[in-house]
């Protein structure tokens, strides 16, 4: 049996020390490996003969060879520590010096009598009797042990991220070597004088050499803290049921002494029994939970913050606005120091940080395309040496989460370290892979959302600006439009007063001509005719100019248009009698209108003028006024050529002069009488319209609002 | 009073109304024409609009702020302006209506003068 163990433990050994050797045979800490891998082997085949042999001279010499093997091992194991996993620069050299010459003479004072004088049988079992050195070997083994447990708790101390859990894993393994050597080789053989379990020795060292080989092998390395935990709550948990059991059956065993009956005893075994499979469960989980949260402090429930982020992402629309509370959240569920995201877009990098960011990241957008690897996140501590590895050491991240899409990478979330100084567990990466994809969504999607929105505002300048211009350049027309006006207004005024002299000088010279020189007055008539149409030209002209700037001005009154009409047919009876025209109006009821004065007067003139004009001798002009239900409407008719059916649109036209059909001598009218009289009753709020038969003659109807 | 820059016009009207009875003073421009109209007591003016020195409205103007002791009776505009915002200004200021030169010979200026001063 104990050929068979330390077969095992050797070939064990061996392997483990090889496969860390061949992983990097330039490191130290490998090469140290072996070594100490080679050394326990060693130790474990000299106890093998030591414990085999029962000539005493040949089991005093193997027990010397595992002492001396022992001081290598124990000088072996602090010089792992100390360079474990990369070598502690701040021994001095001269501490190595005089630890190499303390462990040579230690090794060589064990193969003497001095440590071990010779053996006994004693109990059936070979003793080794100890000789005077006896206590320097114990001071050097001591030292040894110690010293290793100081080195690896500074270490412990200092060292962050996976050389925090590689050292852990060290210090646990030989903590557990330790401890169980204790017992087996030392606490049962002085205590009990129990040796049969000193064969069991190689065993332990196994547990040494393979907690150092993971730790230093293995990248990612399991959370050891849960099986701390779950050894703790077990342990606890066997504590208790077992004093439930052992206290229920002493009280049983008490109880049968009086009783003595096995029916009673069968009883109260089943109801112990049941006690604990019903206890068993609900104790296990409760002792679970309670050393989780001792061991766990950083544990989140990966669902839940996934849940909250997704809230996070799904409410907030601004780039700047999610991915602060992004790293909000993240920082604080993970516990980190740091996280940062760092997007770029077309032409730059935009870094938002998180809170408590004591040295801002200083990053190009050449960086981080560098840095683009858009497959995996990229662990610090789980990467080969690369210039990659130097510059995130450089910037402190000690993880990169890539960001995304189906179209395109994004850019990092970077983290820094955690605050515990913990490496990045499983159940992190595993959390940061969910996530990564989803952030790119959510970010992409407030990217997009910005970009609307700064095109729109871009867009509503652009409006508000094109506006201002329209406006400025409105105000502008208003002013043009204005002064031409005023030009208009001025031109005409300045045409008239000439016009005015020349009017009177004609009509006086008319006047001071003699009875006989009726030529003379005809002559002067034609001038007066033309002079007073070239006046109503300009008039008209003016009207038509502020017609269609939309500036004409009607000043609206009360006014009686029984009065109007019957004021035309007087000014004009004179004119239609010189044509041999009939000029009357037919008025039956008062027609109050709201109008302006003047403008009726001028329609009324303007259409009866036409109607004398083109109403033949010994023909007739009727001006006549209905009142309607909320207008009136007064009309002109005449029995004259009339106006044929294809004339009738342009009719209202400017200069819209009818040339056909007509024996009217076309200096007689501007053109512009039937336009100017159109707008003006539109602008008063009423309808102007035209029926006529050629050769009968015509009716212009217009309407006005009554007041 | 007949205030007239043009001097035909302003001969004219004053040969033909002094011909009707009328005893006719004239101002040919607006500083003479606010000067005689500030002495007051006529029983027309025929005031032009346009005028050199003073416009028509600024006579009203000056003879609202500072009103003659003896009053002018009735202001008539003799004008060419037509439908212009100025006429309106200046019916606010006292005139009382305008008689569009245009619009009227020398015949038919004494029939209205003679209307209007009854």
């Amino acid at each position: 049996m104990d050929i068979v163990i330390t077969v095992i433990t050797v070939t064990a050994n061996l392997i483990l020390g090889l496969i860390v050797f061949l992983k990097n045979p330039k490191r130290k800490t490998n090469r140290l490996f072996i070594v100490l891998a080679l050394i326990v082997s060693a130790w474990s085949i000299a106890n093998y003969f030591s414990l085999k042999t029962f000539n005493l001279d040949e089991a005093i010499k193997w027990i010397r060879i595992v002492m001396a093997i022992t001081s290598l091992m124990f000088a072996a194991i602090l010089h792992l520590s100390l360079n474990f996993p990369e070598s502690d620069r701040s021994i001095k050299k001269i501490f190595i010096l005089f630890d190499v010459v303390w462990i040579v003479a230690t090794t060589l004072l064990s193969l003497t009598p001095l440590v071990f004088s010779h053996a006994t049988l004693a109990n059936e079992a070979i003793t080794p009797i100890p000789g005077p050195a006896i206590p320097f070997f114990g001071l050097y083994v001591a030292s040894h042990i110690i010293g290793t447990i100081v080195i690896l708790i500074k270490k412990l101390r200092k060292s962050v991220g996976a050389v925090r859990e590689q050292v852990r894993f060290m210090l646990l393994g030989l903590a557990v070597t330790y401890v169980l050597a204790f017992i087996t080789t030392f606490l049962f053989v002085v205590l009990f004088k129990i040796t049969s379990l000193v064969f069991l020795g190689p065993n332990y060292t196994l547990i040494l050499i393979s907690a150092v080989t993971y730790a230093i092998v293995k990248h990612r390395l399991f959370d050891i803290r849960l099986v701390i935990a779950r050894s703790v709550s077990y342990s606890l948990l066997l504590v208790i049921l077992g004093s439930i059991y052992s206290g229920g059956l002493f009280i049983v065993s008490s109880l049968i002494t009086k009783t003595s009956t096995p029916a009673a005893s069968l009883i109260s075994s089943t109801i112990l029994a049941l006690i604990i499979a019903y206890t068993f469960q609900p104790l296990r989980s409760l002792l679970e939970k309670t050393t989780d949260k001792i061991f766990f402090k950083e544990r989140y429930d990966t669902e839940a913050v996934l849940n909250t982020l997704s809230k996070t992402m799904a409410t907030s629309l601004t780039l700047g606005d999610v991915t602060a509370r992004i790293l909000t959240i993240i920082t604080h569920e993970l516990r980190l120091t740091d996280a940062t995201f760092a997007i770029i877009n077309d032409k730059d990098i935009y870094i938002v940080e998180s809170q408590h960011h004591d040295k801002p990241l200083d990053m190009t957008k050449g960086d981080i395309e560098k840095m683009a690897d858009p497959e995996k996140l990229l662990i610090l501590d789980e990467m080969e040496e690369s210039p990659l590895k130097d510059f995130m050491r450089k910037k402190e991240i000690s993880l990169a989460v890539p960001l995304l899409t189906k179209q395109h990478f994004m850019g990092f979330l970077l983290l820094g370290e955690k605050s515990s100084g913990e490496i990045f567990f499983d159940q992190d990466v595993n959390f940061l892979s969910i996530l990564g994809p989803e952030l790119s969504v959510a970010l992409q999607n407030a990217q997009r959302f910005e970009e609307i929105s700064r095109f729109n505002i871009t867009l509503q300048e652009e409006v508000k600006k094109a506006t201002g211009e329209l406006e400025s350049a409105n105000e502008k027309l208003k002013k043009l439009d204005q002064v031409k006006d005023e030009f208009i207004s001025i031109a005409s005024h300045d045409l008239r007063s000439p016009m005015a002299t020349v009017k009177n000088y004609i009509w006086l010279a008319r006047s001071e001509l003699g009875k006989a020189d009726t030529k003379a007055k005809k002559d002067l008539d034609i001038a007066l005719e033309s002079t007073e149409h070239g006046i109503s030209l300009v008039a008209d002209m003016l009207d038509v100019s502020r017609i269609e700037a939309g500036r004409i001005e009607l000043n609206p009154e009360k006014l009686d248009a029984k009065h109007e009409i019957e004021l035309v047919v007087e000014e004009l009876k004179k004119q239609a009698a010189d044509k041999q025209i009939t000029l009357n109006s037919e008025v039956k009821s008062d027609l109050s209108v709201n109008a302006d004065k003047e403008r009726v007067h001028q329609v009324l003139t303007n259409l009866t003028v036409n109607a004398i004009k083109f109403t033949p001798a010994n023909g007739k002009v009727t001006i006549m006024g209905f009142k309607k239900e909320k207008t009136i409407e007064i009309t002109i008719a005449d029995t004259g050529i009339g106006i044929k059916k294809e004339d009738l649109g342009k009719l209202f036209t400017k200069f819209g002069k009818l040339e056909s059909g007509t024996n009217v001598p076309s200096t007689q009218g501007t053109g512009l009488g039937l336009f100017i009289s159109k707008n003006i009753v539109e602008l008063s709020g009423g309808k102007i319209r035209v029926e006529s038969t050629p050769g009968k003659g015509s009716k212009f109807s217009f309407t006005l609002p009554s007041s | 009073m007949v205030v007239e820059d043009d001097q035909n016009n302003r001969n004219l009207y004053q040969t033909v109304l002094s011909n009707a009875g009328f005893k006719v003073e004239v101002a040919a421009d607006g500083g003479e024409g606010l000067t005689k109209c500030q002495a007051g007591g006529y029983d027309l003016v025929l005031l032009d609009v346009m005028l050199p020195k003073m416009d028509g409205v600024g006579i009203l103007t000056e003879l609202k702020k500072n009103p003659p002791k003896i009053p002018n009776k009735k202001i008539y505009l003799l004008t060419n302006l037509t439908h212009d915002p100025i006429l309106k200004e200046a019916v606010s200021l006292g005139a009382i209506d305008v008689i569009l030169k245009t619009d009227v010979n020398p015949e038919e200026l004494v029939k209205k003068v003679k209307e209007i001063l009854g």
